[in-house]
């Protein structure tokens, strides 16, 4: 019956077999509750469908360039004595192989349409570098982005996954591109915060102006203001707001500014600068307000700080920290 | 060993390109990010590449393509569940605080979520076929053809899919048409 029932859900069934599915579904109402199960994971599974536009003709240019750079994993696994004959004439023929491909590569790839890609990758610290037209990037833990070693064309596009802080050199004619999430971040020279983890991005402005598009909406931020978008049931939301606190810079400036903020922000924000799980054993504190600013502490102050501000309890136990 | 002749290359680019987006497609709804479901299939290419396409693989190369990206989107997942567990662990925070008419959204998403765990949990032949008919929209016959099998295995790898997919979401899919009336 199962295949029968997918049958009629993809129009593969036949006419006989539709009648069938329809008096089975009459005769029980369990049956057409199963059957409406079916229907419904069969509906929500296109959400998972790939919405974004891929050329082939790029996907092989970027295929070429790693093959190039020699960015493939080895699908070698054992490891090689270099002493035996039989790999000294290896690597010889590994030679002539290597200077044919590279003769082949160099013959057959068009030097300017080629541009090799860059990354920046924070792992377990947060790091800083510059960017190939003079911007400045400051990446969170996790988080990568990656760019052209050299922004030829009239834009600077990057893609970003996780959370960075930006200052882009001033250039009217190369607006500066952002891509995360589905979200496009364009600007012309300002600087900005944008944090994208799961299926949220939060851009935050510090300076100037900067546009936020969706695929069916866009936005103008000024200086402090900020816009979150996430992914609806059917399409993306974009939301736009003023910023009410600074506690975003803490990865960059080692701060934690709280500003009335209330407590979960500040505890989201630690947990992920000392990787650490701190939760709330009651939701009454989740909300108390907190107006202080540490500045590159130990955790533990930190922790002794809110304690006794708030006059709340802290334990620590079995890996987490608990608040109550 | 022998380098690639200027056929072979031209043979691989249009390979390459003929199946690319279909395959980056796959690859996408396992993985769900862009990037690394080209890499994916980058290296799934660059595997054919180094072999310099074996013989063997031609009669169904559909069928090996698309087994292929399922294992090596699979294999990344594995390597990268600490990450992912730091990325969820994010999430999570972040999902306390957001208002009433977003949670409902939210909710949905996390079973969105859910599918996409069942659906990765499903067999190789299983998840591709449901692939190429759900994503790709190709008819039974046409799945059949491309992937070398029976238009009867088809049938039951579709109906086996949507079975398995149920038991596995089953405790969920009351809240889910609940969220789903009421948005």
């Amino acid at each position: 019956m199962d295949d029968l029932l997918v049958k009629h859900l993809t129009g593969e069934a036949t006419e006989a077999e539709v009648l069938q599915v329809e008096q089975w579904l009459a005769n029980d109402e369990v049956n057409k509750q199963y059957f409406d199960h079916f229907k419904l994971i069969w509906e929500e599974s296109v959400q998972l469908a790939s919405v974004t536009q891929v050329d082939e003709q790029g996907a092989w240019d970027r295929f070429q360039n790693r093959v190039q750079e020699g960015k493939f994993p080895s699908t070698k696994t054992r490891v090689w004595s270099m002493n035996t004959p039989l790999m000294r004439a290896a690597i010889v023929t590994g030679l002539i192989v290597g200077i044919a491909a590279l003769t082949f590569f160099l013959f057959h790839n068009n030097p300017g349409t080629v541009v090799s890609m860059a990354t920046i990758q924070a792992t377990d610290a947060v790091k800083a570098d510059s960017l190939p037209d003079g911007s400045e990037v400051t990446l969170n833990k996790h988080s990568q982005v990656s760019f052209p070693e050299k922004f030829t064309g009239n834009r600077r596009v990057l893609q970003l996954n996780g959370e960075a802080f930006f200052h882009v050199k001033p250039n009217k004619n190369k607006p500066f591109e952002v891509h995360t999430n589905n979200v496009t971040i364009t600007v012309v020279g300002t600087s900005f915060n944008v944090r994208s983890r799961g299926d949220t991005t939060e851009i935050i402005v510090e300076t100037g102006i900067v546009e936020v598009a969706t695929e069916k909406q866009t936005v103008l931020l000024k200086a402090g203001q900020k816009a979150i978008t996430g992914i609806g049931i059917t399409e993306a939301i974009l939301q736009k707001q003023e910023n009410t606190d600074q506690l975003y810079n803490y990865y960059r400036s080692r701060k934690f500014v709280c500003d009335g903020t209330p407590l979960w922000k500040l505890v989201e924000k630690l947990n992920e600068a000392y990787d650490v799980q701190i939760v709330f054993a009651n939701d009454a504190i989740r909300n108390k307000p907190l107006t202080t600013t540490f500045d590159n502490e130990p955790l533990d102050n930190i922790l002794a700080i809110i304690k006794s501000t708030l006059n709340i309890s802290v334990a620590k136990e079995k890996g987490k920290i608990i608040l109550r | 060993m022998k380098p690639l002749s200027v056929d072979s290359e031209r043979e691989f680019e249009q390979l390459f390109k003929e199946h690319f987006k279909s395959l980056y497609a796959y690859a996408f709804t396992i993985l769900k990010n862009e990037a690394i479901a080209e890499e994916t299939v980058q290296n799934v290419f660059y595997k054919i590449w180094e072999k310099k396409v074996p013989d063997t693989i031609q009669t169904s190369l559909k069928a090996y393509l698309y087994k292929a990206v399922y294992h090596e989107s699979l294999n990344y997942l594995k390597h990268q569940k600490i990450k992912a567990r730091y990325q969820l662990h994010v999430m999570h925070q972040s999902k306390n605080h957001i208002d009433q008419a977003a949670s409902r959204k939210i909710l949905v998403k996390e079973l969105e979520e859910k599918l996409r765990d069942a659906m990765n949990a499903l067999p190789q032949q299983c998840r591709t076929i449901f692939q190429l008919s759900r994503f790709e929209g190709l008819k039974y016959q046409e799945i059949a053809n491309q992937l070398g099998i029976s238009v009867k295995t088809v049938e039951n790898q579709m109906g086996k899919a949507l079975k398995q997919l149920r038991i596995k979401l089953i405790d969920y899919l009351p809240i889910f048409m609940l969220a789903l009336f009421y948005i």
